[in-house]
């Protein structure tokens, strides 16, 4: 936390170096998070980089109090569920065919570099309701308080705890079922 | 992946991996953009003097030495005659102009976005070896800076990060650099229209001051609303012991800027080695 108040007093004062820590340091977490949340690697690979590419030109607007990870995690989050709301409106109006759930090729370009385990967490999370999905990833990959999430979702307290505890037991019943095959 | 009783573990520690071609691309368009914000922020902005002057935080050390070409300008716009001024403040002016070496303390309070930061910085000047700034951050030293004539070069060092800057510097900007500080504001102060304060006892000197409130004077990296600028005088010696600057403008939200610039030693020998920037070894240099 205090290498964060201090990358954050370094960059806002046009630190380059101190960037490019930010960036080794939460790249991964925050395409961890946009993969599961929307389980869909060139949007997930385009939201990290847009994020990234606005964190950096906000570093005159950037406040030196509240957490890093969580500011970045939150960033990530507002952006993939636009994402994903616009996906539904093509859905529905059948302007867009629907994209695979992830890409089996590793295309020349491509960023992330999956795993099985990680194919298989993203393809069950996907199967939650967005909102579920979104509580469980932010809170365990995020590292966000469920007040914050609640802030986040515009609901109660309450209903994230909820929404957090139906979507772990829905993503335990799916994952035993798969293992059972 | 195991039968799903600790989903929530498995969550947390799902790796992921990255492309390091990739990332390395990423994170090339993220530094370009941070370069083109931070261009976009210095082009926007206009040329202050005082900010110069009172302000230099030297983290960007390329940006500053562009904006010296700036005060170059502004130095032809409002330098030249103080007609109209007594013969007391030409005394200080004139006293200041010749001054070969002086040191002085920069103490400064800046409100912004809801947050407050004090900074401290102690200035070396010499007509001779150049000029040396070290800003200090909860009283430890955080930046140093160093324009060096005999060397043509602009050095920056910032310690948190162990790392340290150097920019040539052309003989143009050079002559830029033995006009700034307190000498510049002094003449900068008389120039314009002032308001006479009297006299007053400073730390046990009999002090005489004026008042400035032309917000072109305090014209910073943001919308000056007001500026009020007070420069106190020794009656005795016609040397400057206070600056006193108070800008309010709007930077994406209310700003507030204090500075006050005492602790004056006019016209002192300053060794050699003041003005040695002694980088240490571990430090690494910076890429612009």
């Amino acid at each position: 936390m205090i290498e964060d108040k201090l990358l954050i007093w370094k960059f806002k004062r046009g630190s380059s170096d101190a960037l490019c820590r930010i960036y080794e340091k939460y790249k991964d977490n925050l395409l961890r998070l946009a993969s599961a949340l929307l389980n869909d690697t060139a949007a997930t690979e385009d939201i990290v980089h847009d994020c990234f590419v606005n964190f950096a030109q906000s570093s005159q607007r950037l406040k030196t109090s509240g957490n890093l990870k969580s500011y970045l995690a939150a960033s990530v989050a507002n952006r993939a569920r636009n994402w994903s709301r616009a996906r539904k409106r093509r859905e529905a109006t059948g302007l867009d065919e629907v994209e695979p759930i992830v890409s089996s090729s590793k295309r020349p370009e491509q960023w992330i570099i999956y795993n099985e385990q990680l194919k298989q967490l993203n393809n069950a999370l996907e199967q939650l309701s967005y909102e579920q999905r979104e509580v469980i990833i932010l809170h365990l990959q995020g590292g966000i308080r469920f007040r914050a999430i609640a802030k986040l979702q515009g609901v109660s307290i309450n209903t994230v705890q909820s929404r957090y505890r139906y979507g772990l037991n829905k993503l335990r019943s799916i994952l035993d079922s798969e293992v059972r095959l | 992946m195991r039968p799903a009783e600790n989903i929530e573990k498995v969550i947390k520690n799902t790796s992921i991996e990255t492309s390091a071609k990739t990332d390395k691309a990423v994170l090339e368009d993220i530094v370009e953009a941070f370069g083109k914000s931070k261009r976009k922020e210095s082009a926007i902005t206009q040329p202050s003097i005082w900010r110069i002057i009172m302000k230099s935080k030297f983290t960007k050390l390329a940006i500053a030495a562009l904006v010296v070409i700036a005060a170059l300008i502004a130095i032809s716009q409002y330098g030249g005659s103080i007609g109209g001024t007594s013969v007391v403040w030409a005394d200080v002016v004139k006293n200041t102009e010749q001054a070969q070496a002086f040191t002085y303390r920069e103490r400064e309070t800046q409100k912004y976005g809801g947050e407050t930061h004090e900074s401290e910085r102690q200035c070396y000047f010499s007509t001779e070896y150049g000029f040396r700034m070290d800003n200090y951050k909860n009283g430890h030293i955080a930046i140093s800076t160093f324009t060096l004539p005999a060397e043509k070069a602009l050095i920056g060092i910032v310690h948190p990060m162990k790392a340290y800057s150097r920019k040539n510097l052309p003989e143009t900007e050079i002559a830029v650099h033995q006009q700034v500080g307190p000498k510049y504001i002094v003449k900068l102060f008389t120039s314009v229209e002032y308001k006479e304060l009297g006299r007053k006892i400073i730390n046990g000197v009999e002090a005489e001051g004026i008042e400035v409130r032309d917000p072109s004077i305090g014209r910073t990296n943001f919308p000056v609303t007001s500026f009020v600028g007070r420069l106190w005088v020794d009656v005795e010696t016609s040397y400057p012991i206070l600056l006193e600057s108070e800008i309010v403008g709007d930077h994406n939200g209310p700003i507030e800027i204090k500075t006050v610039t005492d602790n004056f030693q006019w016209d002192i020998e300053l060794d050699a080695g003041v003005f040695e920037p002694n980088i240490p070894a571990d430090y690494t240099l910076m890429k612009e």
